[in-house]
């Protein structure tokens, strides 16, 4: 309202003005003229009439008042000198209507230089802008060329350029020294791969402080300012790899690895649930990791249950949230794996066995488990387990996107503006830009083993970290779309309220002003930092083989064919104990070698 | 181009949350991916779990059940060829784990724990875990097969092989019984140590219990157990 009384008052006023003028000698007041405006009070104060429209008003004016409207030129008319004047005087009269104001404002009339300055300076930060946006590039553009010398086995060229790039990150050390773990893995140095890792993991695991500076001008600028924040599928699969890094290696920290990839999963689950002790719903109110127990089932019965379920989900779409929790299934297989290893830990291997059959009913890696469990002498004497773990395909990426907002998300973003003040949401549907997980597309199946020419079995998928990042991603994009919400009117906020209103909009610093705004929302960005080397399933081979030293040929398969060369490795199997071979197929070929446990 | 309906003055009120905000955030500067950590003495407290049982649970059971074995076991063995008493050489076969919850790697400490008080206890002599499973191991047979005469004469014989001879066998169980309130829940930890003699097969058993509530707030410990510390 008060705005809207100042546009009368000014219109009013510009009315007054356009009738002095129109008494000004030298002035025809006769002629009219077709003119933009960006406010109508403009144009109304000129005595025009007009409509909107085209981003701002098109007005019929008396042509006398036409040389009131501000030019960009500099040059003021000697003819014309009254009118503007007069123009320049009711400018100044509108930002501070004095009563003894008059004179000064004559004495400012011609002075329109300043803007000279002010162009300037506006075009000082611009190019400053750019030269700061190229160097961004670069740094990208790097990170880029040691992703596409990864996927072309050219792992020196990889490690070289993501070396550099971590000597300068910015903001993603973390996600570099993922990626150089997996150009380690190529290379062969499992131990510098490992390191990396863990590296990585622990910078994972310390979110920074609700206040840290990172965070805060998140919400000025955009996400890329705040510290990476990992994605679930990268926890997981991060705490997977130092497992199975850690078996292969025979280093003797499997079981702490299997402990903190366990607490990682639980976290995840009872971050996504409701809170166990909620006392909404009275007959679940357990942890995750002690829900399997309301379903109490005996050994004997186990076996077919899942197989039961496995038909109902057939049927029925999975939720989210059910496939979250399936493709998490290689974490309590891996637990039960290294605990299952001694005779004393029975317990703890049926019991995380089946855990993972209930995340992931009907897989017949997790039943050949089952069984191996409960039947207690499933393994002859002289003989030994070998699990061949293949990490196949590309992982997903993160593209940006443009995200229409949903009811759900407007929602989200309103109670966050609500807790910082007593503020409303506009009903904007204007879109947003957000960073989604895009799943790749795997030009392999599986993997073929063979011992001496014989095939030996297919490799089984038991984490799938494409469909788990989509389906998290799927649960997750509310709340992002929210903060991207919350981002822009807080920005628009910020741009509304230091703009002066009593200046006409026309006012070449509130234009500026404006512009400035414009580019600050048109320059947010979506965070597209992740993990790009990792692979997109996990697919786990369990072969009884006698005790001694065998040869394994692990071939690609796509569509029941080969799909690539065959890879050879020697696996020492010892009598009743566990032997791992883990392998990399990104695409047709192994990337590096295939590496055996000691 | 108004972006927020306010229903108090934008400006001042979003200037002053701007400034409160941003200074607060180079306040806070410091606390970035930090994490702390103490050393407790042994005046201090175990931490009481908030959602399973934790050290405040496991060593109370632990304390408890050893002792109430080893008073009953007290006496000493006697060395069958020479008469004179000796200590008792016991196999322990592990702890089991038939709770509802996960213990994490609570269920190793647990075993070191007992096996460490019975070896310290001066009436029993246990022998290294690393030969039982090796044994275990060499027979593909699990602790509970060790029940059957022939495995436990199997076990016992590729014991004596390795110059580790034993007279009894101890076997640990962790249980727990879930009784459930509206929000709350009490739930009830059994740590259960029974003692087999190889020769008669005569068993002692010993178990110690703690109870704990969980509640989603005080007012729910209140409500269900009174006004007590």
């Amino acid at each position: 309202m008060d705005r809207l009384r100042a546009d009368a008052v000014r219109a009013v006023r510009g009315w007054r003005l356009f009738e002095s003028m129109r008494q000004t000698p030298g002035i025809k007041g006769d002629d009219t003229t077709l003119v933009s405006f960006p406010a109508p009070s403009h144009a109304a104060a000129l005595g025009g009439v007009g409509r909107a429209g085209g981003g701002g008003v098109r007005a019929i004016i008396p042509a006398t008042a036409r040389w009131c409207v501000p030019k960009t030129s500099r040059t003021l008319p000697e003819t014309m000198s009254g009118a503007c004047r007069a123009h320049v005087s009711f400018v100044q009269k509108i930002r501070s209507p004095g009563p003894n104001h008059s004179d000064s404002c004559h004495a400012d009339a011609g002075r329109l230089t300043p803007l000279r300055y002010r162009r300037k300076t506006i075009c000082v930060f611009f190019f400053g802008f750019i030269a700061l946006l190229t160097g961004c590039m670069t740094h990208r553009q790097q990170v880029e060329q040691a992703h596409e010398s990864f996927w072309a086995g050219n792992f020196a060229a990889a490690d070289t350029g993501l070396e550099q790039a971590s000597r300068r990150p910015r903001r993603d050390l973390t996600v570099l020294q993922l990626d150089r773990a997996m150009v380690c893995l190529g290379q062969g140095d499992l131990g510098q791969a490992t390191l990396l890792l863990d590296q990585a993991g622990e910078a994972m695991q310390c979110q920074p402080a609700m206040l840290d500076p990172g965070n805060v001008t998140t919400w000025m600028t955009d996400d890329t300012a705040r510290p990476y924040q990992p994605e679930d599928h990268e926890q997981v699969l991060a705490g997977t790899l130092l497992t199975l890094l850690d078996l292969v290696q025979r280093s003797g920290d499997a079981t702490a690895r299997c402990h903190q990839l366990g607490e990682t999963v639980e976290e995840l689950l009872a971050g996504r649930e409701r809170d166990p002790t909620d006392g909404n719903d009275e007959s679940d109110e357990r942890k995750p990791s002690e829900q399997e127990e309301t379903v109490t089932k005996t050994p004997a019965t186990a076996g077919e249950e899942p197989v039961a379920g496995s038909a109902i989900a057939a049927t029925a779409e999975p939720s989210a949230a059910d496939i979250v929790r399936e493709e998490l299934a290689i974490a309590p297989f891996l637990r039960a794996v290294v605990r299952g290893e001694s005779p004393l830990q029975l317990d703890d291997r049926q019991r995380f066995i089946r855990q993972a059959l209930e995340w992931r009913p009907g897989s017949r890696l997790l039943m050949q488990e089952w069984l191996a469990a409960s039947q207690a002498h499933s393994l002859a004497p002289g003989t030994g387990s070998v699990y061949v773990v293949a990490l196949v395909g590309r992982g997903p990426h993160k593209e940006e996107a443009v995200e229409p907002v949903s009811s759900q998300a407007l929602l989200a973003a309103d109670r966050i503006l609500s807790a910082i003040g007593e503020h409303e949401l506009p009903p904007t549907i204007a879109p947003v830009r957000i960073a989604t997980v895009v799943a790749s597309e795997s030009r392999i199946d599986g993997v073929a083993c063979s011992i001496k020419g014989q095939p030996a079995g297919m490799s089984e998928t038991l984490a799938d970290i494409n469909r788990l990042a989509v389906a998290r991603q799927e649960e997750l994009l509310p709340e992002m779309i929210a903060r991207a919400v919350v981002r822009r009117a807080l920005k628009k906020s910020v741009i509304v309220v230091s703009q002066d209103e009593d200046k006409p909009r026309n006012d070449p610093v509130t234009l500026a002003w404006t512009a400035a705004g414009m580019l600050w929302e048109a320059t947010e960005r979506a965070d597209l930092r992740g993990w790009s080397l990792l692979p997109g399933q996990i697919q786990i081979l369990r072969i009884d083989l006698p005790a001694g030293v065998h040869q394994l040929e692990l071939s690609p398969v796509l569509a029941g064919r080969l799909a690539g060369p065959p890879v050879a490795c020697a696996v020492p199997v010892a009598d009743g104990a566990n032997a791992f071979v883990l392998a990399f197929f990104p695409d047709a070929g192994v990337a590096g070698q295939a590496y055996a446990s000691r | 181009m108004v972006a927020i309906r306010t229903n108090k003055p934008l400006g001042s009120v979003l200037h002053r949350q701007l400034a409160l905000l941003v200074g607060a955030g180079m306040l806070f500067a410091g606390c970035k991916n930090h994490r702390f950590s103490h050393v407790l003495d042994e005046s201090q407290r175990d931490m009481v779990g908030s959602h399973q049982a934790g050290a405040e649970t496991f060593d109370v059971l632990v304390g408890e059940s050893v002792a109430k074995l080893l008073d009953r076991q007290g006496a000493a063995g006697v060395d069958p060829l020479t008469g004179q008493p000796c200590q008792k050489r016991i196999c322990f076969a592990g702890i089991e784990n038939r709770s509802s919850e996960d213990i994490g790697d609570f269920k190793d400490q647990l075993f070191e724990q007992i096996d460490s008080a019975v070896s310290t206890s001066g009436v029993f002599q246990t022998i290294s875990p690393r030969f039982v499973e090796s044994g275990l191991r060499q027979l593909r047979i699990y602790p509970a097969d060790l029940m059957v005469p022939s495995h436990r004469a199997a076990f016992q014989s590729a014991m004596e092989q390795q110059d580790q001879p034993f007279d009894y066998l101890l076997f640990a169980r962790l249980t727990s019984g879930t009784t459930q309130h509206n929000a709350s829940y009490q739930r009830d930890y059994v740590l259960t140590l029974e003692l087999v003699d190889v020769v008669n097969g005569s068993h002692d058993k010993e178990s110690a219990e703690l109870r704990k509530g969980y509640h989603k707030s005080r007012i729910g410990k209140w409500t269900g157990y009174g006004l007590t510390r």
